[in-house]
C-alpha cells in the first residue's frame, strides 16, 4: 500500500475549509495547522494574480524527521505513512528542524484554549484535546482515525474545488493512480530527496 | 468593563465548565435557567451520533452538513456526502459551526438591563431574569402598543436568525399590523429590480455555465471570492481546466481568487458602467453582429416609441410594431406579424412620427466610444473592443439544442453561450440600477436571457409572464407601487416605490418621526437576527436612535450591538441547535451540469440546547400568544403558505391550515409546509438529512414554456421611465410638505429613463489634489463574507485567515500608491472620508488599482462585548453613508464606495 495524495493548485482558491475541517477533524490546539493554504502573489499590476500552495506533511518515503527522532517515536507505516507515537515522543523538536516542509507542531500547552480572554476552554476543547498532550509533537496523519471508519482525510473531503485526491498508489484502478499517470504531479522540495507522498498538479 | 451577568449554577454546569469565566459576574439567585439546562442536558446525553443538518455559516445556508455528538459534546462536522450539490463539501465558515455553538459570547439566558441610560459605552448591566419575565415584559408592552396603535412597532429583521432568508419572520409583522418591517439585510442587495424588470425574477440571475462560453463578470465573483462550497464552483472549475472551453473576464478594482484563476481587467471604481458602454457600443457599431432574431421576437426592441418616449398605442391600446414583411404597423400580438422591424424610423402612428425602441437605444450609446469609455474607466480601448468580439464570438448566435421538457416533450431551443452579469461591486453606486440594466442589455444584444448557456433566474419553471403590453411583467421590486404622503412606513417606502432596504433612513427617521411627515412615533424595537447598527452604515447614527426608542427588546445569539443597546434580550439557539429547515433552488453563483436540474431540500435536527435559549421562531410565537395575536399570526401563515427557502413556498391545502386559538411549533408548521411541498413528513427529513428532486432539462430554462413573441423582456426600458414620471408628479405635488434632505428631485429622478444614458457621480471626479483624493471599496473575505453566524468572532475563522490571507483585517493599497504616499507594508493608517475614519495596518499588493483603498470583509464592532479581536478590526461601513442624494437613485442601496482620503496614524 502506497498511501499518497495529489492536490491540484489550479482547483485550490483558498477558502481554508481544508485548514479547518483539520482543526475540527483533529481538533488541534491554536496555532497549529497539520495543512494549510499559502496565498502567492504574481506579476505586477495590471498583471497580477494570486496562486496558492496548499501544503501539509509529505508521509515522505526518506523522511527526515523519521531519520533523526532519537526515540523511534516517528516512524514510517507499512500503509506508507509516517506516523508518531505520542507516548514515545520526547519533545526533543529535531523532528521540526528536520521536516523541510514545516509540518509539524509542538504542542505546548496543558489546556490550550481558542477563548484565551475567556481563559477556559469549551467543552469541545475538554473533549478532544486530549489527543495533543503538552511536550509532545505531532503532525497530519493523513487523518488516521477518519481513515479507520472508512472515510477519506477531512481536508479531502471538505475541498469544495476537489483540489486534493487521496488514495492509493499502488492500486492502478485508484483515482490517485489515474490522475497520476494523466497529469504526472510533482513534489514539492524534490532537491531535498525526502521522496514525498504528496503531489502537485502545478 | 461591561459586565455581562448569567447564572453561574445554569449555564456553566450545563456547559461542563468549572468556575466563572473572567468576564461574567455571578447571580446565584435564579433557578429557571437551572431547572431548563438540566432538562437540556438529559436530552443531550440522548442524542450521540451523527445527526443530519444544514449550514448557515453564511447567508446562503445551502451545504447540509453532518455533525457527530459524543457524550453530549458536539466533537465532529463535516458536509453531507450526500448531497448532489456540495457533495460533502464545506468551507472554512461550515467547518466552525462547532465554534458557533461553543462561542462563550452567546446570550445564555433571559437578560433585562439594569442601567437606564443606553448607548454604545454604557454597561447595560444586565441580570438574568426567567423566561416568563422576558416575555411577559415584551409581549406586555407590545400588546399595549399594538392597542393604541401598531405603526408604533419597528420590527428589525436580518440574517442572523433566518436559517435562509425571511423564513417567518414577516408573518409577525403582518399578523401585528405594524407597516415597519426593516430589513437590515440587503442594504447591499441593488440586484432585484432589474432582474425583476427584465426577468420577472427573484432574486436575481446566475450564469449558465452548464453551456456559456464567455462570462464578464463585473464587480463580483463567481463564488470562489465568497468561498462557496455548493457546488457552482466545482463545475465551473470542471468547466476551466477540464474541459477548457470557457472564457471568464472579471472587471473589478481588485483581483480576488475567481479573477486569478481567468482574467482579471482592472477598472477604475466607478467606471464600470461607462465599460459596459463602450462594449455595447463597440458591439453594435463596430462588431455589428445581434441576435436580430431574439430581439424581434423577444424584446420590445421593435416597439414603436412616441416622441413623449412611452410606447406608441395603436386604437386597440396596445403597443405598436412595424411589418417589414408587409409595410404595416401593427398590434404586438396580431397574428400576421411576420418580421418586427427593430430599426423603423419615422413610422407614423396616431399621424406621429415614431422610432422603433431599439433606434433610440442605439443612438443613446452612439456616443459611448471604446476611446470614450477607457477615460472613464482607466480600462484601454482596444481591450473594450476585445471584449465586445470575444462576447459576439463566443455567443453561438443561431444555434440551438435539443432538450426533454417536464411533459416528455423534445424541444428545440436556442443556445447562447455569452453572458454578462454584475454584482455590488457595480450596483451599490449611485448608477447600480442603471448598471445593472446594461448587463441586462448586453444579454439582450445577444439573446442570452433564460436560455441554455444564458442568464437564468433562481426561480425555476415558469415564473415569467407577460403584462398587457406583452413585455415581462415584473412581480416585485420593479412594480411601481403608488407613492403617499404623509407617508407611513419609518422607512419612506411610500416615497422609493423600487426600494429593496435602507435600514439606515428608518432609523434616521425613527428617531425625528413628525419632521419626516409621519404622525406617530416609535415605541418600541424588537430586533431579530438583526444588526442595522454594524451591518449597514452610518453606525453611530443608528446607534444614537436605537438609543431613543422607549422599549427595545432583541432576540439575541450573542452580546452584539443591537443586544448592547437592548432592554430585553430573549435568548436565541446557535445553529446547531436549531431545528431547520432549506430548500436549493437555484444557484447563488453560476449553474453548472451537477447543479442545474437540482433542487435540495435539507433539514436541520437539533442538537438539545446548552443553556437556557430557545428557537428564535418559537420566541416569536410564544410572544404571539401573549401579545393576543396568534389568530392572526396563524391565519397569515394560511395566506402567505410556509415558507421552506428562499424561493420555495408551500400553499397550504384549506384542510391543513392552522386553526385559530392553536399555537403550534415552529415543526409543526414546516411539517406542514413539507407535507404539502413534497409530501413527506418532517420526520423523514430527520432519517434521511436531504430530500432530492430532479427537474426535466428543458424545464430548468425559461423560455422552454413560451414560444417566441409570447412574452418580450424589455430592452427600452419604459417602465423605469413611468416610475420617474409618476414620482415626478407625487413630489412636485408635495414638495412643499416633504422633509428629505439630501434629496434633489430632479437628480433623482434623471436616472429613471428609457435609455441609459452616463452621468459623471462623486466617485468619477475623484482626482489628485482633493481633499478625497482615492476611492474606497470592500469585497467579500471567504471567511467573512458578511456578519452572520458570529464569523468575526470565531478564533478558527480568525486565526486562519490572519495566517494565511494577507488582506485580512488590513487596508489594502496598490504597490505604486503607497510608494507615493511614503507607506510601507504594516503601517498604520487612517482612510478617512466625508462620512467617517478608520484606522488599520496597510497591505501593500499589486492586486488592486491604484488610488484604490481596499478592505477585505465583513468586520469591525464597535462593542467588546463579543472579544477584543472582532472590535479590533477596521469598521469599513464607518466610511459610507445612506444619503438619498448618494444612493442607488432607482433601489436606494447604499453607494458602497466613497471618495477618501488617507494619511499614517
Amino acid at each position: 500500500m502506497k498511501l499518497a495524495m495529489i492536490i491540484d493548485r489550479r482547483r485550490c482558491y483558498a477558502c481554508h475549509g481544508c485548514a479547518v475541517a483539520c482543526k475540527v477533524a483533529n481538533a488541534t490546539p491554536p496555532g497549529t495547522f497539520w495543512t494549510k493554504t499559502i496565498t502567492e502573489e504574481v506579476g505586477s499590476f495590471p498583471k497580477a494574480h494570486m496562486e496558492y500552495r496548499p501544503l501539509i506533511c509529505n508521509h515522505c518515503d526518506k523522511a527526515p524527521c523519521v531519520e533523526v527522532c532519537p526515540t523511534g517515536a516517528s516512524k514510517k507505516m507499512e500503509d506508507g505513512t509516517v506516523q508518531i507515537t505520542t507516548s514515545e515522543c520526547v519533545g526533543c523538536q529535531l523532528c521540526m528542524e528536520a521536516c523541510p516542509y514545516g509540518a509539524r507542531y509542538f504542542n505546548e500547552k496543558d489546556t490550550p484554549t481558542y477563548w484565551s480572554e475567556v481563559g477556559k476552554q469549551d467543552i469541545f476543547e475538554q473533549a478532544r484535546y486530549k489527543d495533543h498532550p503538552a511536550g509532545t509533537v505531532d503532525k497530519c496523519t493523513f487523518c488516521a482515525p477518519r481513515r479507520s471508519k472508512g472515510l477519506p482525510p477531512a481536508c479531502v473531503a471538505t475541498c469544495a474545488g476537489v483540489a486534493r485526491t487521496f488514495g492509493d498508489l499502488d492500486d492502478p484502478n485508484s483515482e490517485i493512480s489515474k490522475m497520476f499517470k494523466q497529469y504526472k504531479p510533482k513534489p514539492l522540495y524534490p532537491e531535498k530527496g525526502t521522496s514525498p507522498r504528496v503531489f502537485y498538479i502545478d | 468593563m461591561k459586565t455581562v451577568q448569567v447564572s453561574r449554577r445554569s449555564v456553566l454546569k450545563a456547559a461542563g465548565i468549572a468556575g466563572a469565566a473572567a468576564v461574567m459576574g455571578i447571580n446565584l439567585g435564579s433557578t429557571n435557567s437551572a431547572l431548563a439546562a438540566a432538562d437540556a442536558k438529559k436530552g443531550i446525553m440522548s442524542k450521540d451520533n451523527w445527526h443530519y443538518g444544514h449550514c448557515r455559516m453564511c447567508m446562503r445556508g445551502t451545504c447540509p452538513n453532518m455533525y457527530r455528538v459524543e457524550n453530549g459534546v458536539a466533537v465532529e462536522v463535516m458536509g453531507n456526502p450526500k448531497t448532489p450539490t456540495s457533495k460533502g463539501a464545506l468551507c472554512a465558515k461550515g467547518q466552525s459551526i462547532i465554534q458557533n455553538l461553543y462561542n462563550p459570547y452567546r446570550v445564555k439566558a433571559p437578560m433585562k438591563r439594569t442601567n437606564p441610560k443606553k448607548g454604545l459605552q454604557e454597561d447595560p448591566q444586565w441580570v438574568e431574569i426567567s423566561w416568563d419575565e422576558a416575555l411577559n415584559t415584551t409581549a406586555g408592552v407590545l400588546k399595549e402598543i399594538r392597542e393604541k396603535d401598531p405603526r408604533r412597532f419597528m420590527y428589525s429583521v436580518g440574517f442572523g436568525d433566518m436559517d435562509f432568508f425571511c423564513t417567518f419572520l414577516f408573518y409577525f409583522a403582518g399578523a401585528y399590523g405594524t407597516p415597519n418591517y426593516v430589513k437590515s439585510n440587503g442594504t447591499l442587495c441593488v440586484l432585484h429590480y432589474a432582474s425583476d424588470l427584465v426577468q420577472g425574477v427573484f432574486p436575481g440571475v446566475k450564469p449558465d455555465a452548464t453551456y456559456a462560453k464567455y462570462i464578464l463578470a463585473m464587480g463580483m465573483n463567481l463564488g470562489m471570492g465568497i468561498a462557496s462550497s455548493d457546488g457552482g464552483v466545482r463545475g465551473l472549475l470542471n468547466r476551466i481546466y477540464n474541459e477548457k472551453d470557457i472564457k471568464i473576464v472579471c472587471v473589478d478594482p481588485h483581483c480576488g481568487p475567481d479573477a486569478s484563476k481567468m482574467e482579471w481587467v482592472p477598472v477604475k471604481p466607478g467606471g464600470e458602467l461607462a465599460f459596459l458602454m463602450g462594449v455595447a457600443n463597440s458591439i453594435i457599431f463596430e462588431v455589428k453582429k445581434m441576435d436580430v432574431d431574439f430581439l424581434k421576437w423577444k424584446t420590445n426592441a421593435p416597439y414603436l416609441i412616441a416622441s413623449d418616449g412611452y410606447y406608441a398605442r395603436g386604437k386597440d391600446g396596445k403597443p405598436q410594431i412595424y411589418d417589414l414583411k408587409d409595410k404595416k404597423v401593427k398590434s404586438f400580438d396580431d397574428k400576421t406579424l411576420s418580421d418586427p422591424d427593430i430599426y423603423a424610423e419615422n413610422i407614423k402612428v396616431n399621424g406621429e412620427k415614431t422610432k422603433a425602441g431599439f433606434v433610440l437605444v442605439k443612438e443613446g450609446l452612439k456616443k459611448n466610444t471604446p476611446e470614450w469609455a477607457a477615460k472613464i474607466s482607466g480600462i484601454p480601448a482596444s481591450k473594450i473592443r476585445e471584449v465586445a468580439r470575444d462576447f459576439i464570438e463566443n455567443a453561438s448566435i443561431g444555434e440551438s439544442i435539443e432538450m426533454v421538457n417536464g411533459k416528455g416533450e423534445k424541444l428545440l431551443m436556442p443556445k447562447r453561450t455569452s453572458v454578462c452579469e454584475g454584482k455590488r461591486g457595480i450596483k451599490n453606486m449611485r448608477d447600480g440600477v442603471p448598471a445593472d440594466l446594461m448587463t441586462k442589455l448586453l444579454n439582450m444584444l445577444v439573446g442570452s436571457l433564460d436560455v441554455p448557456g444564458g442568464m437564468l433566474g433562481t426561480q425555476r419553471g415558469p415564473f415569467l409572464k407577460p403584462d398587457e403590453d406583452g413585455v415581462v411583467a415584473p412581480k416585485g421590486e420593479a412594480r411601481f407601487k403608488k407613492p403617499v404622503y404623509p407617508p407611513q412606513h419609518v422607512n419612506l417606502s411610500e416615497y422609493f416605490p423600487h426600494k429593496h432596504t435602507l435600514p439606515t433612513l428608518a432609523f434616521r427617521v425613527a428617531a425625528d418621526p413628525h419632521k419626516y411627515g409621519l404622525n406617530y412615533e416609535i415605541d418600541a424595537l424588537l430586533s431579530v437576527g438583526s444588526n442595522p447598527i454594524a451591518s449597514t452604515t452610518e453606525p453611530y447614527m443608528v446607534a444614537d436612535s436605537v438609543a431613543k426608542i422607549p422599549f427595545s427588546a432583541t432576540v439575541a445569539y450573542h452580546y452584539d450591538e443591537m443586544a448592547h443597546m437592548a432592554d430585553i434580550l430573549l435568548p436565541s439557539h446557535a445553529l446547531l441547535e436549531k431545528e431547520s429547515v432549506n430548500s436549493y433552488e437555484g444557484a447563488f453563483d453560476v449553474y453548472t451540469k451537477e447543479t442545474i436540474s437540482t433542487r435540495v431540500m435539507m433539514y436541520r435536527d437539533p442538537m438539545p440546547p446548552l443553556y437556557n435559549t430557545k428557537q428564535p421562531q418559537d420566541i416569536i410565537i410564544e410572544l404571539c400568544e401573549r401579545i393576543g395575536m396568534i389568530d392572526d399570526f396563524n391565519a397569515n401563515i394560511n395566506k402567505t403558505g410556509v415558507i421552506l427557502g428562499e424561493v420555495t413556498f408551500a400553499k397550504l391545502d384549506p384542510k391543513d391550515y392552522l386553526q385559530p386559538g392553536k399555537r403550534y411549533t415552529i415543526a409543526e408548521i414546516w411539517d406542514k409546509g413539507v407535507k404539502a411541498y413534497f409530501n413527506r413528513p418532517l420526520d423523514d427529513m430527520k432519517k434521511e438529512g436531504i430530500i432530492v428532486q430532479q427537474m426535466a432539462p428543458a424545464d430548468a430554462y425559461n423560455s422552454s414554456f413560451f414560444k417566441k413573441g409570447e412574452t418580450r423582456h424589455p430592452i427600452y426600458f419604459e417602465r423605469l421611465k413611468r416610475s420617474g414620471d409618476e414620482l415626478r408628479k407625487f413630489f412636485t405635488e408635495y414638495k412643499d410638505k416633504i422633509y428629505l434632505p439630501d434629496f434633489d428631485m430632479e437628480d433623482q429622478l434623471q436616472y429613471y429613463e428609457p435609455v441609459i444614458k452616463w452621468r459623471p457621480k462623486d466617485l468619477t471626479e475623484v482626482k489628485k489634489g482633493n481633499k478625497y483624493d482615492m476611492i474606497s471599496i470592500n469585497w467579500k473575505a471567504p471567511t467573512s463574507p458578511m456578519r452572520i453566524a458570529g464569523n468575526d468572532q470565531l478564533p478558527y475563522l480568525n486565526e486562519v485567515s490572519e495566517t494565511f490571507d494577507p488582506t485580512y483585517g488590513k487596508i489594502c493599497l496598490n504597490t505604486k500608491t503607497a510608494a507615493e504616499k511614503g507607506i510601507k507594508e504594516g503601517d498604520t493608517i487612517w482612510v478617512e472620508s466625508a462620512n467617517g475614519k478608520v484606522s488599520g495596518q496597510v497591505h501593500v499588493t499589486e492586486l488592486i488599482f491604484p488610488d484604490v483603498v481596499g478592505f477585505a470583509g465583513a468586520l469591525g464592532r464597535l462593542v467588546d462585548s463579543l472579544g477584543k479581536k472582532a472590535s479590533s478590526y477596521p469598521m469599513y461601513n464607518k466610511l459610507t453613508n445612506a444619503k438619498i442624494s448618494t444612493c442607488c437613485a432607482v433601489a436606494i442601496g447604499v453607494s458602497n464606495s466613497v471618495p477618501v482620503r488617507i494619511y499614517k496614524a
